[in-house]
């Protein structure tokens, strides 16, 4: 499916959202008056908003990618169009290889299931097949440090239980591209410190990383090519220390003015 | 791997989803099935209570109150009954999956298809285990089950396709149209007593039962009717017929769903 230059794991060219919308409180008495009358102030309107205009990036092979930008700069509609969940308004997308996304954790775990279930049924809607997870039933269990409570419906579980066991499935993935949306910081010191290795094995293990933040922190040091998204736009892109940099320069302008 | 192109063959890649995605439809489809019930005490015997109270409720108006003289006609009943509840459950839980599927839908790279095959999976489920009550009263009432029964599992692949295609259809829809759900609850109903599951074709008057047999739902009942009931094989024109409409209903309502389904990100 993919003709593209196999230097390049993403590739993507122009990509623009926008989003319409009715107006809130749109009701059917106000659509049935507009249509009866020919008032030109209708008071149903369509809203737009661009969340991203002319996005192009590239991401080589093996190479972990920062997205920085301040909230509602467009980061997640962004990922969300790289992992086909959402379509793009205009532009092009190439990925090679196959793509895993940890958007959320404990996508589809329900609480009246135990956390043995519950592992199966989020593992496969993360991309993992019955057998990895079989394989690695025993392996998650002790990572996530609930194993005594393992067999009990996770509704009986604190909810730092319940993200470090969504996180010790997640960290299982193991696609060519890996799309990783601010799911880093997670449970108490010790387990930070435990996932933090596990994210630098990931990193390490040749794997593109697509990794969006907007800590500053994270993106420092964990990507070695950067790209700043500002209000939709591409404000820079580089080497992860000029396009920091730029993030700095922005919040100062936004602080002081 | 491109995303923007165009799905050209959508019905091929509706069930090479199906394929991929099969265990997952399964384990999802138990899941259901698992907290339907968790918490209460009588658990999955829940599934039965309800098509034996109504069972109940029929028996006593037509056999007590209009003097029906039908034999056996509490088995009647329920050959109809419980897959016109696997119909009509999945229908109405279906039509409102996708709109309240949450971050499944907006932030998983699952298909958005299989939401919907869990669901109609595991009304599925329920349907198969009544069918040892279903056989008791068979044997209670002293009838047979003969050779007809190996057209069940025929039936219950025509009676899918015919639920997926709707069900896919509706659960689109409601995306963009809340009121589907709404209306959905009603139509099923209406649809339910238009047809001869606790009646009988001859107490139809005759311009009326043709209009009947358009619907396609109806022929699915008779075959379940001939099958466990009259224990004769399905008229095959009965067969044929709703093999044809079923295939024709799943491939407009999946074609509506693969047209719409890059959407539903936006709107949920």
């Amino acid at each position: 499916m993919h003709s593209y230059d196999s230097e390049y794991a993403i590739e993507t060219e122009n990509i623009s959202k926008v989003f319409r919308r009715l107006s809130s409180h749109t009701t059917l008495k106000k659509a049935f008056i507009d249509l009866i009358t020919f008032n030109k102030n209708k008071q149903v309107k369509m809203l737009k908003f661009t969340a991203l205009e002319n996005v192009s990036f590239k991401v080589k092979k093996g190479e972990t990618f920062g997205i920085i930008g301040p909230n509602g700069a467009g980061k997640s509609t962004l990922l969300k169009i790289l992992c086909g969940i959402m379509k793009p308004t205009t532009g092009r997308i190439a990925v090679n290889g196959s793509l895993s996304a940890l958007l959320e954790l404990g996508t589809g775990f329900h609480p009246e299931l135990t956390g043995r279930e519950n592992i199966l049924i989020n593992g496969l809607i993360l991309g993992l097949s019955k057998k990895e997870i079989m394989a690695k039933y025993d392996e998650i269990i002790e990572f996530s440090g609930v194993k005594d409570f393992i067999d009990e419906p996770i509704k009986t579980y604190s909810s730092g239980m319940q993200i470090r066991l969504s996180f010790s499935v997640a960290v299982n993935v193991n696609p060519d591209v890996l799309v990783l949306d601010e799911v880093l910081a997670v449970g108490d010191a010790e387990f930070q410190a435990k996932s933090r290795k596990r994210i630098e094995e990931f990193i390490n293990g040749g794997r593109t990383v697509l990794l969006v933040s907007h800590d500053k922190k994270s993106i420092l040091d964990y990507c070695s090519e950067a790209m700043l998204l500002y209000k939709g736009n591409v404000v820079a892109t580089g080497q992860t220390r000029d396009v920091v940099e730029k993030y700095e320069e922005i919040e100062q302008v936004n602080f002081n003015g | 791997m491109s995303h923007n192109n165009s799905s050209k063959n959508s019905i091929a890649e509706g069930f090479n989803i199906l394929i991929k995605y099969r265990y997952l439809i399964w384990v999802l489809s138990l899941k259901e099935l698992k907290t339907q019930y968790r918490g209460s005490y009588l658990g999955f015997f829940w599934s039965l209570v309800n098509p034996l109270l109504l069972l109940i409720i029929y028996t006593f108006l037509f056999v007590v109150v209009f003097h029906n003289t039908a034999k056996a006609y509490p088995v009647y009943l329920f050959c109809g009954i419980l897959p016109y509840t696997w119909f009509q459950n999945s229908i109405i839980i279906s039509t409102s999956s996708i709109s309240n599927a949450g971050s499944l839908v907006s932030k998983s790279l699952i298909p958005p298809e299989v939401i919907v095959m869990s669901k109609i999976g595991s009304n599925l489920l329920n349907y198969l285990l009544s069918i040892p009550i279903l056989i008791l009263f068979i044997y209670i009432f002293k009838l047979r089950i003969g050779l007809p029964v190996i057209y069940f599992p025929l039936i219950i692949a025509i009676t899918f396709l015919l639920t997926a295609g709707i069900s896919l259809f509706f659960a689109a829809l409601n995306v963009f149209y809340r009121d589907i759900q709404f209306i959905i609850l009603n139509l099923t109903t209406f649809i339910y007593f238009s047809m001869p599951i606790m009646y009988f074709d001859k107490q139809l008057p005759i311009k009326l039962r043709h209009i009947i047999y358009l619907d396609p739902i109806a022929y699915v009942m008779k075959c379940f009717q001939d099958i466990f009931y009259y224990n004769i094989f399905p008229r095959y024109y009965y067969v044929a017929g709703a093999l044809v409409v079923s295939v024709i209903v799943f491939m407009l309502g999946y074609s509506y769903f693969a047209l719409r389904k890059e959407l539903f990100s936006e709107f949920i």
